[in-house]
């Protein structure tokens, strides 16, 4: 029996028409197709760790887009002898981790810090969470506090090293770790009221002319400011611009300034007319004691447009700083003191010279500039 | 031995088999045939898998490398070599990614300056990347736009008033 057996196995084997080379055949067909599915695999598995660090990234940008950090009014504050406050509220969905603040003197004033001519800093203020750089000469800034949390309102971020309370005019970039930026102008800006409305409540009407007195319509400008501040509370012995908002409400006739129109200042304290400070309009283009040029009611006058049927068509902004009738050369108001202020407006309206004066406005002068809010000592 | 005589007459048989030479000629030429071009397919099939292993491989690593870079432009200083030259700007930038980077090329309003400065994770550039312009000045409230660009292909574009 076992011979049969065998015999039956050789001949199965004998008669098989598959051969070594079908065999061969398949196993490299199925090696193939292996490979194929490795290759497959493969990229499956680098696509996935590519998509992983895309999706890793995107997230790390979604948090950097969620930021939100607002600094308000006044922007820097509690000023000690090299040290302030920077409010901020954090109205984003996530923690804000200030990297570096960089404060850049855009309107220098009475110096040179945070500029590239500062030996200190030789270019913008860099304030660090460690402290790297000397930049006003009053040993590294740094600064502390420096994580906001999401929420958090009238967070104070402190930095020590430097003060920006000089007059000068600061540019301040908050920088976050996560590469977001925010920044603000110091001393915070002033914002117009009232969009040339000549029924406002600080407002004047004399004639023509609407002549507005709220604290962000009559401001100065020192040094080469850009950004004007209130001037009923001035810097004394300081050479100024002064500015006025104007807004011509006649209906029948434009107005157009001329150079007679002049600012005449008394302290209260001193006697005597020789007291007096006088100043004229100068040009359109004089925002600054660094950039005035005389005024000239021919060439560049102060016109004021016709009011519509809905009042002003806007405002406009005269700036006093002349020495004379066409001068130039600033306005300075050396005494500490309050002072009787007069402004003679002279103008041509419906063809004609006609000339109003405004009395009795008070500023003041303080040697102690700028003052603690609220206050002008 | 019934095992042995069926052998025999096996063997007898095939040895007046009718077949000729060229038969098993023709059979070993078939088998030439597709071994060389069964080999000449596998040669060819781990060939190209590996080159577009290594292609892909190195795309996708290069990428997902270069995807974590983040440079944050967080400042440009306008200034000059003098008072009224308006011919400097400096920039500095930040590593806000997961790896550090190397910044090559900085442009300036199209303009190429050449750098060779590595930024490790959450630092700042260790001295500010200075642009000195020649033949061209900036001005003041114009708009520079600032590129930053690493060896890794990453670019990042702001803009900023001088």
């Amino acid at each position: 029996m076992g011979g049969i057996n065998q015999m039956r196995i050789y001949r199965r084997f004998v008669r098989a028409k598959k051969g070594i080379s079908t065999i061969f055949g398949g196993l490299f067909f199925i090696i193939l197709i292996l490979m194929g599915f490795n290759l497959v695999i493969w990229g499956f598995i680098q696509y996935d760790n590519y998509n992983s660090t895309l999706f890793k990234m995107n997230q790390n940008d979604q948090l950097s887009a969620s930021e939100n950090l607002v600094p308000f009014n006044p922007g820097a504050q509690n000023f000690t002898s090299y040290s302030f406050n920077i409010p901020v509220n954090n109205l984003g969905g996530t923690t804000v981790s200030i990297g570096r603040i960089y404060i850049t003197n855009v309107s220098p004033t009475g110096g040179t810090r945070c500029t590239n001519s500062d030996p200190n800093s030789q270019g913008p203020c860099i304030v660090d969470s460690s402290g790297t750089q000397n930049c006003a000469g009053n040993g590294n800034c740094y600064f502390t506090n420096g994580n906001i949390a999401a929420g958090e309102i009238n967070h104070l971020i402190h930095v020590t090293g430097l003060r920006i309370d000089d007059g000068s005019g600061y540019k301040v970039i908050l920088s976050s770790t996560r590469g977001r930026l925010f920044s603000f102008f110091y001393p915070w800006p002033v914002t117009p009221t009232n969009n040339g409305n000549g029924q406002g409540t600080f407002v004047t009407n004399i004639g023509p002319l609407s002549i507005y007195f709220d604290f962000k319509s009559f401001n100065f400008t020192q040094g080469f400011q850009t950004q004007s501040q209130s001037a009923f509370c001035m810097p004394s012995g300081i050479t100024s611009v002064l500015w006025v908002k104007l807004a011509n409400t006649a209906t029948d006739s434009g107005v157009t300034l001329l150079g007679n129109t002049m600012m005449e200042l008394q302290p209260y304290s001193a006697n005597g007319f020789g007291q007096f400070v006088r100043t004229w309009i100068v040009s359109p283009t004089s925002i600054n004691p660094g950039s005035i040029t005389a005024y000239n009611s021919n060439n560049a006058p102060y016109n004021l447009p016709a009011a519509g049927p809905n009042g002003p068509a806007g405002f406009t902004i005269v700036y006093f700083g002349g020495n004379g009738q066409g001068g130039t050369g600033g306005v300075n108001l050396n005494n500490v003191d309050n002072w009787l202020t007069f402004i003679g407006f002279y103008y041509v309206y419906r063809g004609q010279p006609q000339g109003e004066t405004i009395p009795f406005m008070d500023i003041r002068t303080t040697a102690g500039y700028p003052p603690p809010a609220g206050t002008c000592p | 031995m019934s095992l042995v005589k069926w052998a025999q007459n096996r063997i007898e048989k095939n040895r007046k088999s009718r077949r000729a030479i060229s038969t098993i000629m023709a059979n070993l030429m078939m088998l030439v045939i597709v071994v060389t071009l069964s080999s000449l397919l596998f040669v060819w099939a781990i060939s190209s898998f590996g080159a577009y292993q290594g292609g892909a491989g190195y795309w996708f690593s290069s990428r997902s490398i270069a995807n974590q870079e983040r440079p944050s432009v967080e400042n440009a200083y306008f200034t000059g070599s003098c008072g009224t030259c308006n011919n400097i700007v400096k920039v500095y930038v930040r590593n806000v990614g997961t790896i550090p980077f190397t910044i090559a090329s900085v442009y300036m309003n199209s303009t190429l300056f050449q750098f060779q400065q590595t930024v490790n994770v959450g630092n700042v550039t260790t001295t500010p990347l200075t642009l000195t312009l020649t033949g061209q000045t900036w001005a003041h409230n114009d708009i520079q736009k600032i590129t930053v660009a690493t060896t890794r292909g990453t670019t990042v574009t702001t803009t900023w008033v001088a």
